[in-house]
């Protein structure tokens, strides 16, 4: 019985994705996104015809290169509106032959952290936690020289996938987890942390195997509970960046090689079974589906079943930012009855909040009297709406309540200033 | 395209199963009456829960709301609530008054499930228990008779006893033993009696996580402690501690009344409070008061401060945390 514990336990759907590996896909046409904006953008000045390898450069954005995810030809440029980064300009390639560019190899000894962060930022690595390139949350956290800040301070390899279906991290792991942990090593070493692990939730059969391989002090296991809150011990600061972006940053420094391809989850009901793919940056999401055999009419979820967003245009380019795809069959709308009160919501909120409390006072619009249950603590983890009998959206209604809260409340703090 | 919002996957739980869980009940409760007075207990139960579903249909078409919203189960749940306190001889028309009352005043006007702010079952018992108390309070003896008979009004050859509650407040010592208190061997309502099916019935409730913890353990355990720290003078202290705890409807609010879920607190230690407060309170009116019904009384007190106890328990609990986040962080800031 959940007394004391916050969270929820998910029903884990991914034993059978995890033993089926990482299964390759060959690709017929990539999207690769150059620039957000619309076709006036100036960079797009990208000629059809153009031949480019697999890992070259298309073009610089922010002095970060754009790089091409296959080899082929430029066949022109297309405006799409993504669900998570809006309006995006991208190059159409159209897939031919295997060239590839490599970047040089630094040895191991020369490698300084202003180095490490100059080829994250050369091999245009994205964390695929959040979308942002690796370089620019490294360059945020970096320490200087000998600070005390360092001994509290922890930098964490994210291998939880707490969702139901999501195990494309577990799946990076198991393949090549001391490329990882090498990767993790000059991630930590760009910013000046003397510590780090990987977090993960691995199954206690697999953990093993990975303690075995890479160390028992760099793995660290998290709990069982919907959303992970607790990523180390102690209590130390800590910074979390994607597996798949050390893999990548472990790649680029021992191969020369660019981050090209994600490790995607593609899961829901509407698949004969749920499998981690590899798939090239810039896939159309239809053609990643139907190289995994989903059934026509099918439901495109971006990220995970928590929090993930809908995905109207089954076009989209796949694009650092999400390590889940989910293909869900439609379903009748269950229209959500009256809140009776069973305080589920509160019992598994990880930032202690009163979602029903905030729901009742913003559906009476008692907007004054929000800011005493500070809504603006919620994450939007959704854990209370995945538990309530009545069916409701209440972590819709919580985050909206926290945003009205900043729009309605402090116009007075700002009068002041 | 359809749409819909995240999280794309629900839990299993419903209301409408959480009204099931409780509507179980019905099922050894009906069985125990059965046994013990015939069919005419069932016949009440049918009576009360047709009414109060009938009342919420009634309701829901005044409200031009969809009738179907009536069948989610909590007023079958308010119906049967009400049967289970009818004396075995009660007339028919008793219980639907009851349910009546619960879901037309108590209940709808306020807004309907999961708005009301007090207990329809709990002020449906206390209107009758104040209306009716010949009716309400009369028990036949048990097994007196092979099966009581059906009509509208029990003629008045059935032996009355009576009831615990009225013994206990005239200083009367029953005259039974406490395994025979337990089982529910003496004259009382159709479901209040059988203490040990009652407390085994709370037990399923907490596993399926229908009844909450928080509020059912704190209750029993007060009632325990305050029975065993003032005992009757008049009788052994074992004796007392059993026999206040079998009077009145002590262990059936404790099922049924306190875990109704929208008239009680939702944060934990709200329901924490709101467990010992209720206990306390029926404890006191019904060491003072010779009412039965003193139970319903204490919990409808109580419901009028469960959203104050919710609210302040929660500043208080977050004040609390803050307030320890906030010296551990100076501490490692020195």
């Amino acid at each position: 019985m959940q007394l004391f514990l916050r969270g929820v336990v998910l029903p884990f759907q991914k034993g059978k994705t995890l033993e089926r590996g990482i299964e390759e896909m060959t690709v017929s046409q990539v999207r690769v996104p150059i620039a957000p904006g619309d076709a006036a953008n100036p960079i797009a000045h990208l000629e059809a015809g153009t031949p480019v390898a697999c890992g070259g450069e298309l073009c610089r954005n922010d002095g970060m290169p754009v790089v091409s995810s296959v080899s082929g030809t430029i066949e022109g440029t297309v405006v799409t509106n993504h669900p998570l980064y809006g309006s995006l300009l991208c190059a159409d390639i159209e897939v031919a032959g295997e060239a590839e560019e490599r970047m040089t190899v630094v040895p191991e000894e020369e490698l300084t952290p202003e180095l490490i962060l100059q080829i994250a930022k050369e091999a245009a690595i994205y964390d695929e936690l959040d979308g942002i390139p690796l370089w620019q949350k490294l360059q945020q956290w970096t320490l200087p020289e000998n600070d005390p800040a360092a001994l509290h301070s922890l930098l964490v390899a994210d291998a939880t996938e707490n969702d139901i279906f999501g195990s494309s991290a577990w799946a990076v792991l198991m393949e090549q987890p001391k490329l990882v942990l090498f990767g993790l090593q000059m991630a930590a070493k760009a910013i000046r942390f003397n510590r780090y692990h990987i977090a993960t939730m691995l199954p206690k059969r697999r953990r093993r195997t990975l303690k075995r391989a890479i160390g028992r002090v760099n793995v660290y296991t998290v709990g069982d509970e919907y959303p992970v809150t607790a990523f180390a011990d102690r209590d130390v600061e800590t910074y979390r960046i994607g597996v798949q972006a050390c893999l990548a940053l472990g790649r680029a420094l021992k191969q020369g090689l660019r981050h090209t391809a994600a490790i995607v989850t593609v899961a829901g009901d509407a698949l004969p079974a749920p499998r981690n793919m590899r798939v090239p940056f810039g896939t159309r999401l239809s053609e990643l589906l139907t190289a995994c055999q989903a059934k026509q009419g099918y439901r495109l979820i971006l990220g995970d079943s928590m929090m993930g967003v809908n995905c109207p245009d089954p076009n989209t380019p796949l694009w650092p930012g999400i390590t889940t795809v989910l293909a869900m069959q439609p379903r009748g709308v269950r229209i959500p009855g009256p809140c009776i009160g069973c305080g589920r919501c509160a019992d598994v909120c990880h930032a202690d909040l009163l979602p029903y409390e905030i729901v009742r006072r913003s559906e009476n619009m008692h907007y004054e009297r929000l800011r005493h249950l500070s809504p603006t603590d919620c994450d939007g983890c959704g854990a209370c709406s995945y538990v309530c009998p009545a069916g409701r959206n209440v972590a819709t209604e919580v985050l909206r309540a926290g945003q009205s809260n900043g729009l309605f409340l402090n116009w007075e703090e700002d009068d002041d200033e | 395209m359809s749409r819909s919002i995240a999280p794309h996957i629900r839990t299993e739980a419903r209301v409408g199963k959480m009204m099931f869980d409780i509507l179980l009940a019905a099922i050894p409760l009906g069985v125990f009456a059965y046994v013990n007075y015939g069919p005419r207990p069932i016949y009440i139960l049918l009576f009360s829960v047709l009414a109060a579903v009938l009342s919420e249909m009634l309701c829901c078409v005044m409200r031009r709301r969809p009738i179907t919203a009536a069948l989610d189960g909590s007023a079958a749940v308010t119906g049967l609530i009400i049967g289970l306190v009818m004396s075995p001889m009660a007339p028919y028309w008793l219980p639907m008054v009851g349910a009546a009352f619960a879901i037309f005043v108590v209940k709808a006007p306020f807004g309907g499930t999961g708005r009301n702010v007090f207990n329809p079952a709990a002020a449906g018992i206390a209107v009758l228990a104040y209306c009716f108390p010949q009716q309400m309070f009369t028990y036949p003896v048990i097994n007196s008779v092979e099966s009581l008979p059906l009509g509208m009004t029990v003629p008045d050859t059935v032996i009355t006893a009576p009831s615990l509650a009225y013994q206990l407040g005239n200083e009367v010592t029953p005259q039974r033993t406490t395994i025979q208190l337990l089982l529910g061997d003496f004259a009382g309502p159709i479901g209040t009696t059988a203490g040990l099916i009652l407390l085994a019935f709370v037990g399923y409730l907490l596993v399926h996580r229908t009844a909450s913890p928080w509020v059912v353990l704190p209750y029993f355990g007060t009632c325990l402690v305050l029975t065993w720290l003032f005992p009757l003078p008049f009788m052994t202290a074992a004796m007392s501690t059993t026999t206040q705890l079998c009077a009145g409807y002590v262990i059936f609010a404790g099922v049924f009344l306190i875990n109704d879920p929208v008239t009680a607190p939702r944060f934990w230690l709200g329901r924490l409070l709101y467990g010992v407060l209720t206990a306390v309170l029926v404890m006191l009116l019904q060491r003072v008061g010779r009412s039965e019904a003193s139970a319903c009384f204490a919990v409808l007190v109580m419901n009028a401060f469960a959203p104050i106890l919710d609210r302040w328990s929660w500043y208080f609990w977050h004040w609390l945390t803050r307030l320890i986040r906030f010296r551990k962080e100076v501490k490692a800031y020195e």
